[in-house]
């Protein structure tokens, strides 16, 4: 046996060479060649960043490889078939925002098209790579070029000098003549008693008639006191008696289109600044050329990091035009609400093979070019839905992206991006081709300011119309936060390559990342799985109490059963049991207003519950009690909690409560009569700081954080808001004070991101993705990320739909089995608020539990600590899971068997293999 | 804890309590309330199939899905003119683009209904060819049916054109087509192809407010109803007993005959519960519109909602036994779904917009279902009975395993526990026969204490009426009445003492008994004699108010058909209360300009004294009612019956005493009274409409004001 390990290791040590060895072979050393029109800004041992002073693009060369990445399509001349004109010209774009115009139009402008093509962004070179200033919005229309009237000074000296090339220099000559007024003799026309010469020629009668003509048009036209010729008096011309200026010899409508085009050409060259022109039409009586005010000012960074891309955007350098004065002197705010960032980062063409890759649920691929072009595109909320910002919809659209990150595979190599900040707004979208263009892009999209629409009578958003529209006829508005997030956007890129570049790699890269920032540590080394039970203590019903339905108390566990319970599991020989209680404080499941523990009567004493918190030590399991922070089940006058003072508040400005409805109803029948408010971000700190101290009184060394490590909102609280960043910020803190204050050891309900430094078990970690149309495969990229790293479960095995696939679901992510349940009969929850526990009585699951146990800890249990190191799909609905040691597990979901390494597979079946020879043909 | 909930409410986390295998919605099923309540999944979307993944393509807008009993699947690819035949794995056999019409090829143009009989026969509905084809399982064409209205004209309208949208073979042969614009029913075929006739035309309810207007309606308003009124065939499928199960969507169906199955001769057979029919969402606007209805084996089907993407599965009672889809843009859920069929027990569903077939497996909770049904059927109640509690094992909610189980107890004579379950079950018909056996059995258990506690009460109601016989009533009466000045006196004296006060309302409670027995001199000597007074009268409303409140808590389960966790109690109070006062209110206002004599205060104190009966019959009543039976029903209602004419007669006989109207009169003014009550009520919503409106008015003023500015 020991020689058969070694013998491995010598095995897989060789193989490690001969990868490395052919890596280098085949991805040559750079030979940094710079791609064309792009100029080397930085480098670093690893990269060189190019950018391209003309487009703005960016290119990082990776010298290890010698491969280019491009912020936008270098061939989207050639390769792109669908989109056309500006859509076309927007692949070039480095970034998309959308805004919204007076009167709640949606509008999108891109970088290239509303900024680049203007020549309206600047360069500058910052350590290690460049920030780019891009001005969104045509800042001046081309009209605005085109002067009609020039002081002599200006136009010789600021224009025509700039001029280098003399045939576009006698051009612009021949465009324009120096003129001045002089008291009319009576001869040739005149304008009010004034005629017009040339001080460098002598102009020919028809001349002088056609300029006076024309100047008076050019008047006339641009002056909004003048009507018509007649108004036009000495007075209106004092500005232009007694000097010599230069004007456009042509009314501007009889200019040719190409004449016109290259005088402003030329201006634009000569960087003419139209609000000089301005000027000059002010002095001259003239009225001002107005400079457009939809205007965004948008500032990127891109710096190289190691062997990382860093995209920043410093969001409090954005500028949008807020209470700016339009034409008519009203204020007017354009809100801008996204910005996608690098839409179009190493996208890949209509013939690439390879994948996206999403954070959904615990992962989700979508392959380049699928044909699923009649479907929409994938969109997954970094984090869950903002609470805050719009009540749940009816139906359930959980989309939940746990860890900031995406990526993309195109042949052999491989973009993973990592959200660092700002990650909170985040949406990751991805798109196929053959839809709008024809590329297949991923990008974080980030909302930088919350909107929503609400109506007039009170409801926010869309989910309350099915039962309200036909009572009113609605009336809707649009409401906005109040400041756009001032904080920084930053996104970082790895880059992958041969054996690296795939969503194995990416979780890899990733897992390496938290664990060089000090976020996650590996397990020790031990054998065995956990087993997770949750335990529900009570609920609460509406029962006829003498008649009259009062609130009453339905004890499911109590303190004393719970114990029970957990011996009689234990009794079935299992070692590592984590049990979760729910519902134990007063009023159960919706528990009172946690401003310290408050015991429920009907579940026992508070001496029981300490003996169950002994018996829990004594066996070596975990203790870990819950609470809900986040969602306030009751806010009666007694508990503390103040809606008005205390509640997150919807944009329209009301208390964020919700109906406790269950999900999918079309049926106003549904009489639930729980709610639940949403607490401030800005009461948390307080609350939980109270609740801890209360709490560690009790001697209880874990915690299960109910909501707060998955629940994240905003507060729009009038001139108080919270942006959903800062209440990350925040969540953070009060994970990390029960950590690291009070030495609390913490469950945490998912795997969001931020909470992972500070937690020890995770339950509720998805297994799946969340299955958008675009989709075309899950990946356990979450559990190959922390596998080895916590102890985690998916969803409870008795509320699963199919044991069998439920136990290979946890054979191939690595997850702990998991049961919910409490002791009372399931049928005294029939008609309650809380029947959604339909299932759960306690003596109906302890059988399977032990069995589930037994197969999956004789699998896993030897593996628990080790980090799962390669994942494949083998064939359609089966799949490999490969351990540290080496150990495999093929699980085969199909109602039909399969061979695989030469063993039979049954359906719904799995086999384990031990480390093998092999390992040179699996790389 | 919350957060199982919370997934459901805030939809945040992934995790339903339900999957490994994602399902991107929550499955429910309505308890006995039309509550929508949540259960395990019975289907999991295993996987979707488009045309590319079958190596024909993209789909184009197909309009229908067909699988035979042997696999076979058949997808009508309207927009692409075609039929796609597939295995049941999705694999091509073949794709069907057109056939051999003599010499001549032919080809489909927009085909939207296929039917493949056992023989492998294919009828094709080909719509926009105005005609059926009928191909032998080689594509060999046998026959090709063209408008009926060519051997038929007097069926027909001059302008019809025939275009089959959906078609259906039972096992004779016989045709059944859904053509669109038709709204004469189901048009009928023989195995020739010759045409017989329409079925089943679905029943017009139109709504008063259409008769009203229909009624006073300008001919060319009528004629303008006309066109919204037809109602049409979605689609329908034939079982193997050869009825036709047939769906309907718009005009003015009856809910419940959305769906429907007819029996050879037409008539609509489908057997349906009192309480919630089979017709989708219950009190969901807008209401359930099926698109398709698939038979399945024993007796249970199967039909598709496209208004939000549900498939609904009945048994052949009418139970409602699952639901699964939805509308979304995930795996399992709908864009324009337009078709379900059946294989080897995995679920299709086809959507026109998604372009692709959506394939759900069973899950364990439906295989339990499906099996308990199935064993019921056969009649393996034992095995039923095990599978009815496994089921209640994953699902707690489930009303009709409940059933099940009682079934299973009462037929072992554990009636305590069937009753139970029929309670949890809402089955009052099942709860009231285990009472009836439980009662007997108690009855026998204790019938010597029985025995016992009627014979000391017969002996107590000999002594007690021995008590009354001895001193007449007119004895009593002129005890009473002598004793009457002094007591008055008496009480002036001492009107604020409590005792002196509660003897009145004693007292006043005391003559009660006499003024429902014998109303003419009981309303006179109210008035007259003073004998009632303000606080027994309020005495009394307080006591009907919680005779009401015990009626809706108390009555036994069979014949209680509220929801006692529902009860509002100020609502409840307010319902008795104000009607009440409404009454004597307009009688006051009415009888003062009709030259009645008495004042308010007579006619609140006769008119509490008038519900007495109400009372005395009503308590005694629900008592009783938890131990009878629904076989006793009549009497419960005959009870009820005459506690309600009763005290509607004191009513009326109050205000004949009191204001001393003749009989005529008094009818009259009773009537007025109604009207009266009517015309408040009306004024009232008026008022409270107008209230509201003025309200919201002002609320939207300030919400724009504060938004916006």
């Amino acid at each position: 046996m020991k020689t058969d390990r070694s013998l491995t290791r010598i095995a897989l040590l060789m193989t490690a060479v001969a990868v490395v060895f052919t890596s280098f072979c085949l991805c040559s050393p750079a030979t940094a060649q710079v791609p064309r029109g792009f100029d080397a800004v930085a480098e670093n041992e690893y990269l060189i960043l190019h950018i391209n002073s003309d487009t703005a693009e960016i290119a990082v060369t990776d010298k290890r490889s010698g491969d280019t990445w491009y912020s936008n399509p270098p061939d989207r001349d050639k390769v792109e078939k669908i989109a056309r004109g500006d859509g076309k010209l927007a692949l070039g774009a480095q970034f998309r925002l959308t805004y919204f115009e007076p009167g709640d139009v949606v509008r999108t402008v891109d970088s290239f098209v509303s900024s680049v093509a203007h020549n309206q962004f600047e360069i500058e070179p910052i350590e290690n790579g460049v920030r780019v200033r891009y001005i969104v919005g045509r800042q001046w229309a081309d009209r605005d070029f085109l002067p009609l009237f020039m002081s002599k000074d200006t136009f010789e000296n600021e224009v025509l000098a700039k001029i280098t090339d003399s045939r576009m220099r006698r051009t612009i000559e021949g465009f324009y003549i120096l003129l001045t007024l002089e008291k009319s003799t009576g001869e040739g026309a005149s304008i009010a008693g004034y005629s017009l010469t040339s001080p460098a020629t002598t102009l020919k009668d028809r001349d002088q008639r056609t300029l006076t003509e024309v100047m008076i048009d050019h008047m006339v036209l641009n002056t909004s006191g003048l009507r018509d010729r007649n108004d036009i008096k000495e007075s209106t011309l004092a500005p232009f008696i007694g000097t010599e200026f230069y004007m456009l010899k042509q009314r501007e409508r009889d200019l040719l289109a190409w004449d016109l085009e290259d005088i402003v050409a030329v201006m634009k060259d000569i960087e003419l600044d139209p609000s000089a022109v301005s000027d000059r039409y002010v002095q001259l009586g003239l009225d001002p050329r107005i400079q457009n005010i939809v205007v965004f000012h948008v500032p990127i960074e891109y710096t190289l990091d190691g062997d990382n891309l860093v995209v920043r955007v410093p969001a409090s350098e954005i500028r949008y035009p807020k209470d700016v004065l339009n034409a008519e002197g009203q204020k007017v705010t354009y809100p801008l609400v996204t910005i996608d960032v690098l839409p179009y980062f190493g996208a890949a063409d209509n013939t690439a093979d390879g994948y996206m890759f999403v954070p959904d649920g615990s992962g989700a691929l979508i392959r380049l070019n699928n044909n699923k072009t009649g479907l929409n595109a994938y969109a997954g909320r970094v984090y869950g839905r903002d609470n805050a910002l719009s009540p749940p919809p009816a139906s359930l659209d959980s989309k939940l992206c746990s860890f900031p990150v995406f990526g993309l595979k195109a042949g052999e190599k491989a973009f993973l991006s990592i959200i660092e900040a700002g990650d909170a707004l985040a949406q990751i979208t991805a798109d196929i081709a053959g839809k709008r263009e024809s590329y297949n892009t991923v990008c974080a999209q980030f909302r930088l300011l919350g909107h929503a629409t609400t109506s007039l009578q009170g409801e926010v958003d869309s989910t309350h119309r099915e039962s309200a529209q036909w009572v009113y006829g609605r009336t809707t508005i649009n409401v906005y936060q109040e400041d756009i997030y001032t904080g920084d956007i930053q996104i970082r890129y790895a880059f992958l390559y041969g054996g690296d570049a795939g969503y194995q790699g990416m979780a890899r890269y990733y897992q390496d990342y938290l664990v060089s920032r000090g976020w996650m540590t590996r397990l020790s080394p031990k054998d065995g799985t956990p087993l997770y039970v949750e335990l529900v203590g009570a609920v609460t019903d509406f029962r006829p109490v003498l008649g009259v339905p009062r609130e009453t108390i339905v004890p499911l566990t109590t303190y004393k059963q719970a114990k029970d319970i957990v011996s009689r599991i234990a009794a079935q020989g299992i070692e590592d049991i984590r049990m979760v209680y729910s519902g134990w404080m007063r009023y159960g499941i919706s528990h009172v207003y946690p401003t310290g523990v408050k015991l429920e009567k009907a579940l026992g004493s508070k001496s029981d519950l300490l003996a169950l918190r002994d018996y829990m030590d004594s066996i070596g399991g975990r203790f870990y009690p819950s609470v809900d922070f986040v969602m306030i089940h009751r806010a009666d006058l007694f508990s503390g909690f103040r809606p008005w003072r205390d509640a997150s508040r919807f944009l329209n400005r009301t208390e964020a409560l919700y109906p406790m409805v269950y999900a999918q109803r079309a049926n106003p029948a549904n009489r639930n009569p729980y709610s639940v408010y949403v607490l401030s971000p800005s009461r948390l700190d307080n609350l939980v700081s109270r609740y801890l101290k209360d709490y560690t009184s009790y001697g209880f060394s874990g915690l299960a954080l109910g909501d707060l490590a998955f629940q994240l909102h905003s507060d729009f609280r009038h001139r108080a808001t919270i942006d959903r960043q800062a209440a990350r910020s925040i969540v953070e803190a009060q994970i990390a004070e029960a950590k690291n204050d009070y030495s609390l050891r913490l469950l945490a309900v998912g795997a969001n991101a931020y909470a992972l430094p500070y937690v020890d078990d995770i339950l509720n970690l998805p297994t799946t993705c969340g299955g958008q149309d675009i989709i075309d495969e899950t990946v356990p990229f979450a559990q190959m990320v922390l596998h080895g790293y916590f102890d985690y479960a998916g969803d409870p095995a008795n509320f699963a739909p199919d044991r069998d696939h439920y136990l290979l679901k946890l054979l191939e992510t690595g997850s702990a089995p998991y049961f919910l349940g409490y002791c009372a009969d399931s049928s005294v929850l029939k008609g309650s608020a809380f029947d959604y526990l339909y299932t759960g009585e306690f003596e109906e699951w302890l059988e399977d539990a032990a069995t589930l146990y037994s197969t999956a800890n004789s699998v896993l249990g030897r593996v628990q600590s080790q980090r799962i190191v390669d994942h494949r799909k083998l064939l359609d609905n089966v799949y490999e899971t490969r351990f540290d040691d080496g150990t495999s597990v093929v699980v085969n979901y199909s109602d039909s068997a399969v061979t695989v390494k030469g063993q039979k597979i049954g359906p719904l079946g799995f086999a384990v293999f031990e480390e093998e020879l092999e390992e040179e043909q699996a790389i | 804890m919350a957060r199982l909930a919370l997934f459901l409410l805030v939809a945040a986390l992934v995790a339903v309590p339900a999957s490994a295998q994602m399902v991107p919605y929550a499955s429910y099923t309505y308890d006995y309330w039309g509550v929508q309540i949540p259960a395990p999944q019975a289907y999991v979307p295993v996987r979707a199939i488009s045309g590319n993944d079958i190596g024909v393509g993209a789909l184009k807008a197909p309009q229908d899905i067909f699988a035979t009993k042997s696999g076979d699947i058949y997808i009508v690819d309207s927009g692409n003119h075609r039929i796609v035949h597939v295995n049941q794995r999705f694999e091509l056999i073949r794709e069907i683009r057109g056939f051999t019409n003599g010499a001549k090829a032919e080809r489909f143009n927009n085909p939207r209904g296929i039917h493949v009989s056992e023989n492998g026969t294919i009828y094709i509905a080909d719509r926009d060819n105005n005609r059926i084809v009928v191909l032998d399982a080689d594509l060999t064409l046998i026959r090709i049916i063209g408008s009926p209205a060519v051997d038929k004209p007097e069926y027909f309208t001059k302008d019809f054109r025939f275009r089959p949208e959906k078609l259906t073979v039972d096992q004779y042969g016989s045709l059944f087509v859904i053509s669109l614009g038709v709204y004469d029913g189901i048009l009928e075929f023989d195995d020739k192809g010759v045409f017989l006739g329409f079925k089943g035309a679905p029943r017009v309810a139109p709504s008063i407010v259409d008769y009203i207007w229909m009624r006073i309606g300008t001919a060319a308003q009528r004629e303008r109803m006309a066109l919204f009124l037809p109602v049409e065939h979605s689609n329908l499928c034939v079982d193997d007993r050869g009825f036709i199960y047939a769906t309907a969507v718009g005009g003015q169906i009856k809910e419940e005959e959305r769906i429907r199955r007819l029996n050879a001769a037409g008539q609509d057979v489908l057997r349906r519960l009192k309480h919630l029919k089979p017709i989708g969402d219950y009190y969901a606007s807008p209401p359930s519109y099926f698109v398709d209805v698939l038979a399945r084996d024993l007796d249970i089907y199967s039909v598709l909602d496209r208004e939000r993407g549900r498939i609904f599965t009945y048994e052949a009672d009418g139970h409602l036994l699952y639901v699964f889809g939805a509308l979304g843009d995930r795996l399992g859920t709908f864009h324009t779904p337009v078709a379900l069929a059946e294989v080897d027990g995995h679920m299709l569903v086809l959507d026109a917009m998604k372009n692709n077939v959506t394939v759900f497996a069973p899950t364990h909770y439906q295989e339990l279902i499906h099996g308990a049904i199935g064993a019921y059927h056969s009649g393996r109640f034992d095995e039923a009975t095990e599978l009815w509690k496994e089921v209640l094992a994953v699902n707690a909610n489930f009303d009709m395993a409940y059933s099940g189980t009682g079934r299973a107890a009462f037929m072992q004579g554990r009636y305590a526990d069937a009753m139970r379950d029929f309670r949890l079950a809402g089955d009052r018909q099942g709860y009231s026969e285990a009472l009836e056996f439980y009662r007997k059995e108690r009855i026998e258990q204790y019938f010597g204490w029985i025995l016992l506690a009627v014979a000391v009460i017969i002996l107590y109601a000999l002594f007690a009426t021995k008590k009354v016989t001895e001193g007449s009533v007119a004895e009593a009466k002129a005890q009473i009445a002598a004793t009457y000045t002094e007591v008055r006196q008496w009480e002036e004296m001492q009107r604020r003492s409590l005792v002196i006060n509660v003897k009145r309302v004693l007292r006043g409670l005391q003559f009660a008994f006499h003024v429902i027995v014998d109303p003419f001199d009981g309303f006179w000597d109210l008035k007259h004699e003073k004998r009632g007074n303000v606080p027994t009268a309020v005495t009394l409303l307080i006591l009907e108010v919680i005779t009401y409140l015990v009626m809706y808590q108390y009555t036994g389960f069979p014949f209680n058909t509220r929801n006692p966790r529902w009860l509002n109690i100020i609502a409840e109070v307010f319902s008795v209360v104000s009607p009440f006062m409404l009454w004597c209110g307009i009688n006051w206002s009415l009888t003062t300009l009709m030259g009645g004599k008495g004042n308010f205060r007579d006619i609140f104190i006769a008119s509490t004294y008038s519900l007495v009966p109400f009372i005395l019959i009503v308590l005694p009543l629900t008592a009783a009612s938890n131990v009878m039976t629904l076989n006793e029903a009549p009497y419960y209602w005959l009870f009820t019956t005459v506690a309600i004419i009763w005290s509607a007669a004191l009513l009326f006989f109050s205000t004949m005493v009191i204001h001393e109207y003749s009989t005529g009169q008094a009818a009259a003014v009773s009537l007025l009274i109604v009207v009266g009550i009517a015309v408040a009520l009306f004024i009232a919503l008026l008022f409270a409409d107008m209230f509201l409106q003025f309200i919201g008015f002002f609320r939207e003023i300030y919400r724009e004001y504060s938004l916006r500015l």
